[in-house]
């Protein structure tokens, strides 16, 4: 069956696009699924990547995130579904051209330098070997560039992933828990770079565990939970999502009140107000039913909660 | 490929194992094609001197051993000490080239670059193919060092091969080498990894086909079948060189080891191309 895309009722995703004048996604995922033997370690997954935006995957470990990364680069073959990458099939030649990526923990020669590390890279990606020079400036590797990888902390490993990723320039940058292993400092560096790099129009994905992580530097974010997408928004959305916070009097009038109401799965008092677990676009609706009930609405938005209380309810609480 | 050719070269050129095995393989050739076999046909008693001596049948053996040890018959005597350890260290040349990606988890680093993995695969296998000349390279300096000391000390006249036997013998020297760094390849990419593809050519290297090569098998299609495993064909090309050279032998096993080397090559792309890449 075609999926759907909102606003164009039985269109397939291409049709809607060319209605809407939207350009094609960077990476689109349908009914992705991977399994190894009985074990599902991605399950009918869909997501797309818009151009421009700085995407994160968050999930737990073992959640099924890396398995996406790597299908979308074509290291593993789906079982079943589609995911295109910059509208080509992953892992051809024209695609991997146009896109850089960091998977798992970065993998290089320990006999070789940093430099000479990136040089191998560059001749396999077709770059020229001034551009291993600009980007260990990006870096900033280039005091150490001579040393051998196995001498390099993990911090400079990590440092030097990234600036294989950069190589080619690419439109597309995946990076895989980029932050993994580092100590504040080198976290606080990395962000900001990455912050720098998802600046424009370069498309930056980015799966991390981290919380903090996903919510300080993604414009949208995909939770997954055991190799399903749970769910999909900006950061903001998934902060409100699903939420109102309402100051009315009295109080215990309108918290026996509002669960009656229509959409509302569930009110709970919270800080002297109420939180109702409901769509925000409800708002009006529920201010107009309080205040004919008799009940004195002093204030009512959107109910704010921190992504990490997002995460554990969109994963059943598994750990980040 | 070119870009994959040059990313593998850059790598086998600094890495410290290929410069071992080149080295190990220039000594071999001349510790065990000329040093020792030289000290054994000068050690030897005289025929007639002592009762204990050698026998007077033995005598022509010695001067035959003698003769190969010398320069105009460098090729077929390094052959035959190249086909030897020369296999080994190219098997291992061979296993390292792709069972390292796996030890150290880069094939999934060269893989997101640009290359379709059978480009990889064969700027992998091309690398090894140069690496391979600078080895025969090698083995002939050795050679050539060795037969001139044995000339210088025997006291005889220095005569070189003709060209066509010194090009002839150093191609078919590359065969026999890039077939079994091929094999190695192959059984890396088939294991994933080195330990065990390292084991399990060392066996068949030197434990199987040795069990082949003495085994009195009596059967005519059985014996020619054996005759042609890559061990057979190598041992069978480099017997086709030198005065006692058989003929014939020589280009049924270069088809044939030609065969594998296109064949162990294939294979190999094959095996990275239908794989996850997932550890």
């Amino acid at each position: 069956m075609t999926p759907t895309v909102r606003g164009v009722p039985g269109g397939t995703n291409e049709q809607a696009r060319r209605l809407t004048g939207d350009p094609p996604p960077m990476v689109e995922a349908r009914g992705l699924t991977k399994r190894y033997g009985d074990r599902v370690a991605v399950e009918e997954l869909g997501f797309s990547v818009r151009r421009g935006e700085v995407y994160g995957l968050l999930g737990p470990n073992g959640s099924g995130k890396t398995t996406i990364l790597r299908m979308m680069l074509g290291l593993v073959r789906p079982t079943s579904g589609v995911i295109r990458v910059l509208g080509l099939e992953p892992g051809c030649p024209a695609m991997l051209a146009r896109v850089g990526a960091l998977i798992e923990s970065p993998a290089f020669y320990p006999y070789l330098s940093g430099r000479d590390n990136l040089r191998v890279m560059a001749r396999h990606a077709r770059v020229t070997g001034a551009r291993v020079d600009e980007v260990l400036r990006t870096v900033e590797l280039s005091a150490r560039a001579r040393d051998r990888y196995a001498r390099y902390s993990l911090g400079m490993k990590q440092r030097l992933g990234v600036a294989a990723a950069l190589l080619k320039d690419p439109e597309l940058l995946i990076l895989d828990e980029p932050t993994n292993g580092l100590d504040p400092r080198g976290m606080a560096d990395l962000r900001d770079l990455l912050r720098r790099l998802g600046r424009g129009e370069r498309t930056v994905l980015l799966s991390s565990h981290l919380l903090g992580e996903i919510e300080q530097i993604c414009d949208r974010v995909g939770v997954i939970s055991g190799g399903r997408m749970a769910a999909e928004a900006t950061v903001a959305e998934m902060r409100t999502r699903a939420g109102l916070m309402v100051r009315a009097h009295p109080l215990e009038e309108a918290s026996r009140i509002a669960p009656r109401l229509s959409g509302v799965e569930d009110a709970a008092v919270v800080d002297g107000a109420l939180r109702l677990t409901v769509d925000p676009v409800r708002a009006a609706e529920i201010n107009r039913k309080l205040v004919s009930a008799g009940l004195d609405v002093l204030e009512l938005k959107p109910a704010e909660r921190s992504l990490e209380a997002a995460f554990f309810e969109l994963t059943g609480g598994e750990g980040a | 490929m070119g870009g994959d050719l040059a990313a593998e070269w850059l790598k086998l050129r600094k890495r410290a194992s290929t410069w071992v095995l080149g080295t190990v393989l220039f000594l071999s050739v001349l510790l065990f094609g000329y040093v020792l076999a030289y000290a054994f046909v000068a050690t030897a008693p005289d025929a007639g001197g002592s009762p204990d001596g050698t026998s007077p049948a033995a005598q022509p053996a010695l001067g035959e051993m003698l003769q190969d040890l010398l320069p105009e018959n460098m090729v077929s005597n390094l052959l035959a000490a190249t086909s030897g350890p020369g296999k080994i260290l190219a098997l291992v040349l061979g296993v390292m080239t792709v069972g390292s990606e796996y030890g150290w988890g880069t094939l999934k680093t060269i893989l997101v670059q640009r290359s379709g993995r059978a480009g990889i695969a064969f700027g992998k296998l091309l690398a090894v193919g140069t690496a391979l000349v600078a080895f025969v390279l090698a083995a002939f300096a050795a050679g050539a060092v060795g037969s001139c000391g044995v000339a210088l000390v025997e006291n005889v006249p220095v005569r070189w091969p003709g060209a066509g036997e010194l090009v002839g013998g150093a191609v078919a020297t590359w065969l026999i080498l890039t077939t079994w760094a091929v094999l190695g390849a192959f059984l890396a990419a088939l294991f994933r990894g080195t330990p065990i593809a390292v084991g399990v050519g060392l066996i068949y290297a030197l434990v199987l086909e040795g069990i082949v090569a003495s085994s009195p098998v009596e059967n005519g299609v059985l014996k020619g079948a054996l005759g042609m495993l890559p061990g057979q064909s190598s041992s069978s090309l480099a017997s086709s060189f030198g005065p006692t050279a058989q003929s014939g032998g020589d280009s049924q096993a270069v088809l044939l080891l030609t065969f594998y080397v296109v064949g162990f090559s294939v294979a190999t792309s094959l095996l990275l191309r239908a794989r996850d890449v997932d550890d």
